[in-house]
């Protein structure tokens, strides 16, 4: 299992990491979460932008929840729909290779006048369903807002919901600015520290994703229609979207991990290659962008005397390539969910918090917001959308 | 109250006011649906897009969709929600930039000049403290496009795609501003692209309005078809609400009033109130002989959004029916926004050249427009409109050259046609003439109204001399 090799302070350097390279890699971020708005083709709707993936165990314990959020500011920057036509997916890989052993597959109807959409939703999960393309066995059917079961157990729900993600945006957008020069070029101690000065400015701090809604699809089934009853209980999930391009279903928009296409991939191009590319060729596909990322930032960070026994930069940052890919969430479903330990991603885990306490080593340990979450304990998990 | 009330009763300093509110009537930014720059920008002048100026409506007011609930808030409450973010904290450039784009959606929906220049200054903070300037770029371009500053919209446009070819936002304008100019190949080439990135209704409306100029009409008609099928199946009533319109102007310029009237009645349904179709109504009321439903009308749709050609239509209905006094008013109205107008850009510069021209009032200086405005604009209605100046100031040789050049496409416009007949005629070019003023009153609506019986007259006239 992937996180077992990985003691925290690995972890936190890790997340440390994420938190700093997002400093290079905005450049296609609007809104700056972990996902969005990520390339041109789903910044050209963002219905079909995926903005976090998230994997915990529900509220029975057999059960594993799967939750996808879209279409970042909903009815702010856009409509509260999901795109007619177009198809969401979860991908589980229970077998360890990155490559998809079952797909939940969703579709929305045409917007109704009261703004409702019906929902089919799918599973593909072997010869008879292949989990290539786009058909699979009808698991659900319904409308959105409500609770539909799920044949052979479990529920699924889709629809407005507030946005669980939490983040000062602001001051990590002026933390980015003052340190985006020097990243790459040799960031001295003090200009990170300088930049560091822009995080908690005030206690709380402004979350810039407070009121915001986010449309999201929940899926809870048992976890034997995840793993498939492997031996170790551990699986791989990430979230893709698809669209029809051509005559062709083609996928457009995939994310696992956050961050990873808006952080390591730096070019509309390489970023739309991203998205349509499968986990599997992550590492040949990212790892480079990666390490060379870490590397650099490494570089930086020991100057403020992180690792007074110095590190290996190059190695140190090959290695987290090779952490970070595949782009995809493990999780091991025997677990509470626990991003810190990379163990799925739980709708409140705070991964902000994490990574700027192993930036500043331990003197700044949060961004000073406090989440704000109205989380429900039971199905649907998510708070209710904002007024 | 009617334009006739409102223009007795204001004292003339609120009456310069509010014409100066109502001057952004056709002045958007892009849409917020898909990609939010993707949205066709009706701030093009008169005749640029069949029946002139288009206003693709935003929820706003009472003007939110009945059907298709979209689920996106209204401009007012946006810019209420980000108002106070900007004015608490300099750094946030992201609050700033949906800020400015709330400002500008407002904008599209009330004509509110002034909400276009807090759009820009509010680009202006983001600037200031924004890591990447492809945030705040495009944008500013979007707004020199609504001011019609189609050079400065081009460059930035064009700067975006240097270091972004697919930036959507930068596509859109930059074809857009190559529409306006006249560079219809490259206009083309970028529709193109866009079409290739986000296959979507914004685009197809944006190649519908190019088939048309191009006079491909089954090729325009099968694009909108596309819009509205992909707006109403999207849920986007206001979008879909748009598109119907723009089918009703192009049924409305092919002649077929039924269908036309149809499509503005349907885009009513969708957006009550909503100002471009109520105006199309009109026109297809007074072509069908309705013209007291066809002044009710247009009374309806300028006292919500008093566009010079809105209101020079109402004026010749009220010359057509009579009452002389009110039509004066209502041309007087034309001019002080014209004047106004002058003052902040060169938004309705086309239309008031029309306008003058059609209605010979100061002609001389509506042809120094017009030349003016074709040093900077070089497609087929700076053309037109040059010619129909030159042609109502009896320079007829220059005007005959002028509207060759506008005719070139062979675009399918009565207003075109008319003007090119007009000019034939005077020539004694009978043969063009006749085609051209047949072919004009195929589309008799899509006139002016005041133009409609001269263009009979003059059809007349040519019959007789032949006979």
């Amino acid at each position: 299992m992937r996180t077992a090799i990985l003691n925290r302070g690995v972890t936190l350097f890790v997340l440390a990491l994420l938190g700093l390279a997002m400093v290079v890699g905005s450049a296609a971020l609007r809104v700056g979460a972990a996902d969005h708005l990520d390339a041109p083709t789903v910044k050209s709707d963002h219905r079909i932008d995926i903005n976090d993936v998230y994997v915990f165990q529900g509220a029975n314990p057999a059960n594993t929840v799967l939750v996808m959020t879209t279409n970042v500011h909903a009815g702010f920057l856009s409509g509260t729909s999901f795109r007619p036509g177009a198809l969401y997916e979860f991908k589980i890989d229970n077998t360890g290779d990155a490559i998809e052993d079952v797909a939940y597959r969703i579709k929305f109807g045409d917007v109704r006048g009261d703004g409702s959409q019906q929902v089919h939703i799918q599973r593909a999960d072997g010869a008879g369903n292949p989990v290539t393309g786009g058909g699979g066995k009808q698991v659900a059917k319904g409308s959105t807002g409500q609770a539909l079961s799920v044949a052979d157990g479990g529920m699924a729900w889709a629809g407005l919901a507030d946005d669980p993600f939490y983040f000062d945006l602001v001051g990590f957008s002026a933390f980015k600015s003052a340190a985006l020069a020097a990243v790459g070029g040799g960031l001295t101690g003090a200009e990170l520290a300088g930049a560091l000065g822009n995080i908690c400015t005030s206690d709380p701090a402004s979350n810039f994703f407070a009121g915001f809604d986010a449309t999201a699809i929940v899926l809870e089934v048992p976890d034997w229609a995840l793993d498939g009853n492997n031996a170790s209980g551990v699986i791989n999930v990430w979230g893709e979207t698809a669209i029809v391009e051509s005559g062709a279903l083609t996928q457009v928009e995939r994310m696992g991990l956050p961050t990873i296409n808006t952080v390591f991939n730096h070019s509309d191009p390489t970023k739309e290659a991203y998205n349509r590319a499968n986990p599997s060729g992550d590492p040949a596909l990212v790892g480079g962008n990666i390490s060379f990322l870490v590397s650099a930032i490494v570089g930086a960070a020991e100057q403020l005397g992180l690792y007074p026994g110095g590190i290996d930069e190059a190695a140190y940052g090959a290695a987290i390539a090779n952490l970070l890919t595949p782009d995809v969430l493990t999780y091991d479903t025997d677990l509470m969910a626990d991003f810190t330990a990379l163990n799925g991603r739980g709708l409140n885990d705070d991964v902000i918090n994490v990574a700027y306490g192993a930036v500043s080593a331990g003197v700044l340990t949060s961004d000073c917001v406090a989440e704000d979450n109205t989380l429900s304990g039971a199905f649907p998990y998510l708070g209710t959308a904002n007024p | 109250m009617t334009i006739r009330e409102l223009t007795l009763a204001l004292p003339p300093r609120r009456r310069a006011r509010w014409l100066g509110i109502a001057l952004t009537a056709l002045l958007i930014v892009a849409g917020t649906r898909l990609a939010p720059a993707l949205l066709p920008d009706p701030a093009v002048p008169s005749g640029t897009l069949p029946g002139g100026a288009p206003v693709p409506p935003v929820a706003a007011g009472d003007q939110a969709p009945a059907a298709g609930a979209t689920g996106l808030v209204s401009p007012d409450e946006r810019v209420a929600f980000w108002e106070p973010r900007v004015a608490a904290d300099p750094r946030d450039y992201l609050s700033a930039l949906h800020l400015a784009d709330a400002y500008a959606d407002r904008a599209r929906a009330t004509g509110d000049l002034a909400d276009l220049q807090r759009a820009e200054a509010a680009l202006i903070q983001a600037a200031a403290v924004a890591p990447n300037r492809l945030l705040v770029l495009p944008r500013q371009a979007q707004i020199a496009f609504a001011l019609h500053e189609f050079p400065r919209a081009a460059s930035l446009a064009d700067e975006v795609l240097a270091e972004s070819p697919n930036d959507l936002t930068a596509l859109a304008v930059a074809g857009d501003a190559l529409l306006e100019t006249g560079d219809m190949a490259r206009a083309r080439q970028h529709y193109d692209r866009l079409n290739i990135l986000a296959p979507s209704a914004p685009v197809w409306s944006r190649m519908a309005r190019l088939a048309f100029l191009e006079a491909d009409i089954s090729a325009a008609f099968s694009l909108v078809g596309r819009a509205i099928q992909d707006a109403e199946a999207n849920g986007f009533a206001d979008e879909a609400a748009f598109y119907r319109y723009q089918l009703g102007e192009l049924h409305r310029a092919t002649g077929d009033l039924a269908a036309a009237g149809v499509a503005y009645e349907t885009a009513l349904v969708a957006l009550p109130g909503y100002p471009a179709p109520t105006i199309g109504l009109a026109m297809i009321n007074e072509g069908q002989g309705r013209r007291t439903e066809a002044i009710a009308l247009l009374e309806t749709a300028t006292n919500r959004l008093p566009t010079p050609e809105a209101l020079a239509a109402l004026g010749d209905l009220y010359f057509l029916a009579g009452e002389t006094e009110a039509a004066e008013r209502a041309y007087a109205l034309v001019e002080r926004i014209g004047e106004i107008a002058r003052a902040t850009g060169a938004v309705y510069d086309r239309q008031l050249i029309l306008f003058a021209a059609d209605h010979d009032r100061a002609v001389e200086a509506a042809i120094a427009l017009a030349e003016s405005e074709l040093e900077l604009r070089h497609d087929i209605y700076a053309w037109d409109a040059l010619a129909w100046a030159l042609y109502k100031g009896d320079r007829l040789d220059e005007a005959a050259v002028a509207a060759n050049h506008a005719m070139a496409l062979s675009t399918p416009d009565p207003r075109l046609a008319y003007h090119a007949g007009m000019i034939a005629a005077s020539r004694g070019e009978t043969d063009l003439a006749e085609r051209w003023l047949t072919q004009a009153l195929a589309g008799a609506a899509y006139l002016p109204p005041l133009q409609v019986p001269i263009a009979e007259e003059a059809l007349a006239a040519l019959s007789d001399r032949r006979q």
